[in-house]
């Protein structure tokens, strides 16, 4: 690859790159949090449902 | 050469940003999978021996070790979750050092708690089924962990 074209990517990336940080955010914001926040709570529902059980099995409070 | 450093510089900082933001997220929501995954697996671990219990397959003894073990791990576990919860309700998105040492701590208490070693009762389990159940799921649980560390080694 030619020096010109590097300098091209480069320029490509440098331009558009903030625009890439912008949308991840975004999607970040829209999408990554409410889907951490839905399996947590699932996560967290299973272990509750699985100490209440052996506490049962076990006789105790 | 002296263009191509100027520019290179910004452009390489602008990828690794990108590259660092989807691999936090990425950790943070895979901690979590694994945390329910291993859930499922200590569900499964308690139903097999409560139901063998009930039919007279295994020993009180072996009930009762095996029920602690996994009430051991399930309050480890919900601690971990509880952490990750943390982070998210404060907008902390991603997995600081103290955070993944706080949950490296957790791992170690559900690792060992199903232990085989620790465990002695699940040997002298004398139905064969009730016993390789008990140990595969308690083998895939501790597999889950491993791939849970591997997470928060980076």
């Amino acid at each position: 690859m030619k020096t010109e074209q590097i300098l091209a990517l480069i320029n490509l990336v440098s331009k558009y790159g903030p625009r890439i940080i912008g949308l991840v955010l975004k999607i970040k914001d829209d999408r990554g949090d409410e889907q951490t926040i839905d399996l947590l709570e699932e996560a967290g529902a299973k272990f509750d449902a699985n100490i209440a059980q052996a506490k049962a099995a076990l006789g105790e409070q | 050469m002296r263009e191509l450093r100027k520019r290179a510089l910004p452009a390489l900082m602008v990828v690794m940003l990108v590259m660092t933001m989807t691999a936090c997220d990425n950790t943070v929501k895979k901690a979590a999978e694994r945390l329910s995954e291993i859930a499922d697996t200590l569900g499964e671990v308690q139903s097999v021996t409560i139901d063998a219990y009930d039919g007279a397959l295994i020993s009180q003894e072996a009930h009762d070790q095996i029920l602690r073990a996994t009430l051991r791990a399930n309050e480890a576990g919900k601690a971990a979750t509880a952490v990750l919860a943390g982070l998210e309700e404060s907008g902390i998105k991603d997995l600081d050092l103290d955070t993944k040492q706080k949950l490296l701590k957790y791992s170690v208490v559900i690792s060992d708690s199903l232990d085989p070693e620790n465990l002695s009762a699940i040997a002298n389990i004398q139905d064969p089924d009730v016993r390789n159940k008990i140990k595969t799921a308690l083998a895939t649980a501790r597999a889950i962990l491993v791939t849970l560390d591997a997470l928060l080694a980076f």
